[in-house]
């Protein structure tokens, strides 16, 4: 459950966000839309602690995140995996070390546990054979594959994705939002995707919002868009 | 008018880069407050410190052996040469080895060192920063520089006085195969002189220098690699910042040092 309200946030005189009321619903997949440079991205980076607002409230599970320090920041953020643009694996590491991390960190399981468990996650996202096989050695989509199932694998409640289908060719791209529903079901995820990738957002998500230069211009369902009289989503949904 | 302008702009600009270079300069001591926190709490991870200490040992002590035995050579050669002149050639001996020991052996070392594990850990850290993997550091729920940057300041601390300590051992024998060859004397002349005239003092005058050196050079270079922007191009870019910083601070902060440390015990 997350409560967005009166959502304000400016770069020196730019203004990024301006007045961004939104509520997510337990289990749901929210896509959000909008053209490069609509402020997508900054509001994600709200919803962990990267950004703060400078005016408005966000609510996490009843929490006021926007009063967070960074220490509550470092424990909340383990109910929350998150998908980097370009996945930001460590490349220091293997595929089975990095998706291994955030247990080794936050859980004290047994080796033979945290091995199952990366085995899982790996058979989920449908990469096999790569465990031992570092991040410069896998493709883009392969390397999304990894990143997701490294956010997932804390089995934390939350999944928040910038842009996962970027850098991707079609066929790649419908299969990691495929993969973002599969996943999110399966962990039962309240999940925030942004995307300009209108037809795979569409097909996935339970709502859609679309923002345009930092105001949300429409937010609901598929259904409920396509009945929204304003010429901006029209001429968007096209 | 127009000249006025300039010199208004350029006083502008002095002003300005002075302004950007204390809150440089705060943050970077913010950065080594936090280090010094989380070591202070104990979270050191011994695993990625070991791992650490092999790649910056790995890495720079074949360049810095080579650094001190040709200063060991070369200080036995001009040695030879101007002690005979004063008639003390039998000298060389404690030449070699007292500039090695409280001046060359740290000061080379450093420098060296600066240049390839300095450099590495600003490169390191700075690509991982314009990937995103230190931000995916917090995002999992970790600190970034317990994770990150205190195993590689630790590493530097312990590692780095052991090089010194061994190139100062390998430039006393270059200056060793010179005293025996070049200058006739006897092997066990030469190591009996190196060893009388090597003082307690004179080694740990050099070698505290080496503790300060450690920790300058990798809060600089881990501080660089953190501040890291600019996709491929800015790690090089803030690479080269590094190793420059680290020797003007190594060089610098030497001179100060030498000038207190002789003040209490020359
Ligand atoms: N950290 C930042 N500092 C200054 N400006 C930023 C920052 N992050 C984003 N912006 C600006 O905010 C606007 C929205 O960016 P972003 O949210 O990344 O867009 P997108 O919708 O493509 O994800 C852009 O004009 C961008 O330049
Ligand atoms: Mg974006």
């Amino acid at each position: 459950m997350i409560n967005i309200s009166g959502l304000y946030k400016s770069f020196s005189h730019q203004e990024v966000l301006k007045d961004i009321n939104l509520d997510i619903a337990q289990g749901e997949i929210l896509a959000i839309l909008g053209e490069s440079g609509a402020g997508k991205s900054v509001l994600l980076q709200h919803l962990i602690g990267l950004l703060k607002p400078d005016k408005g409230m966000i609510k996490i599970q009843e929490k006021d995140i926007s009063l967070f320090k960074e220490k509550d920041w470092l424990s909340l953020r383990k109910k929350i995996g998150y998908l980097f643009q370009d996945g930001a694996l460590y490349d220091f590491m293997t595929v089975f070390e990095n998706v291994a991390f955030p247990l080794k960190e936050h859980t004290k399981l047994s080796d033979e546990v945290i091995s199952a468990k990366v085995e899982e996650v790996l058979k989920t996202v449908d990469l096999q054979n790569v465990e031992e096989k570092y991040p410069s050695e896998l493709s883009g989509g392969m390397r999304k594959r990894a990143a997701l199932a490294r956010a997932v694998i804390l089995d934390s409640g939350f999944l928040f994705c910038d842009e996962p289908t970027s850098g991707l060719d079609p066929i790649r791209s419908r299969e990691i939002m495929d993969l973002i529903k599969n996943i999110s079901r399966k962990f039962n995820t309240t999940t925030v995707i942004t995307s300009h990738d209108m037809k795979n957002s569409f097909r996935i998500a339970d709502k859609l919002a679309i923002i345009r230069d930092g105001e949300l211009v429409a937010k609901g369902t598929a259904q409920e868009l396509k009945f929204i009289n304003d010429v901006f989503v029209k001429e968007f949904l096209k | 008018m127009n000249r006025s302008n300039h010199s208004f702009s350029f006083l502008g600009q002095f002003f300005r880069h002075a302004a950007e270079g204390l809150a440089g300069l705060g943050n970077a001591l913010f950065f080594l407050g936090s280090v010094i926190k989380n070591i202070a709490r104990g979270k050191i991870r011994f695993g990625e410190v070991i791992k650490q200490i092999n790649e910056q040992g790995m890495q720079s002590v074949v360049v810095i052996a080579l650094t001190s035995l040709a200063s060991g050579v070369v200080l036995a050669l001009q040695g030879y040469v101007t002690m005979s002149r004063f008639g003390a050639k039998e000298k060389v001996a404690s030449l070699v080895a007292l500039s090695l020991v409280r001046e060359l052996g740290p000061v080379f070392s450093s420098l060296v060192f600066s240049g390839k594990a300095g450099a590495r850990m600003t490169a390191e850290l700075g690509a991982m920063n314009v990937n995103n993997q230190i931000t995916a550091t917090r995002v999992m729920g970790v600190d970034p520089i317990e994770f990150l940057v205190v195993p590689r300041m630790v590493a530097c601390f312990l590692v780095l006085p052991i090089l010194v300590v061994f190139s100062e051992v390998i430039g006393i024998m270059g200056g060793y195969l010179i005293g025996v060859t070049d200058a006739n004397m006897p092997g066990a002349f030469y190591i009996n002189q190196t060893l009388r005239s090597l003082d307690y003092v004179d080694f740990f005058s050099g070698f505290i220098k080496t503790f300060f050196f450690a920790i300058l050079i990798s809060w600089t270079c881990c501080y660089q690699g953190f501040m890291t922007t600019g996709g491929s191009l800015g790690v090089g870019k803030y690479t080269t910042k590094a190793v420059a910083l680290a020797y003007i601070l190594v060089v610098v902060s030497n001179t100060i040092l030498t000038k207190i440390i002789l003040t209490f015990w020359g």
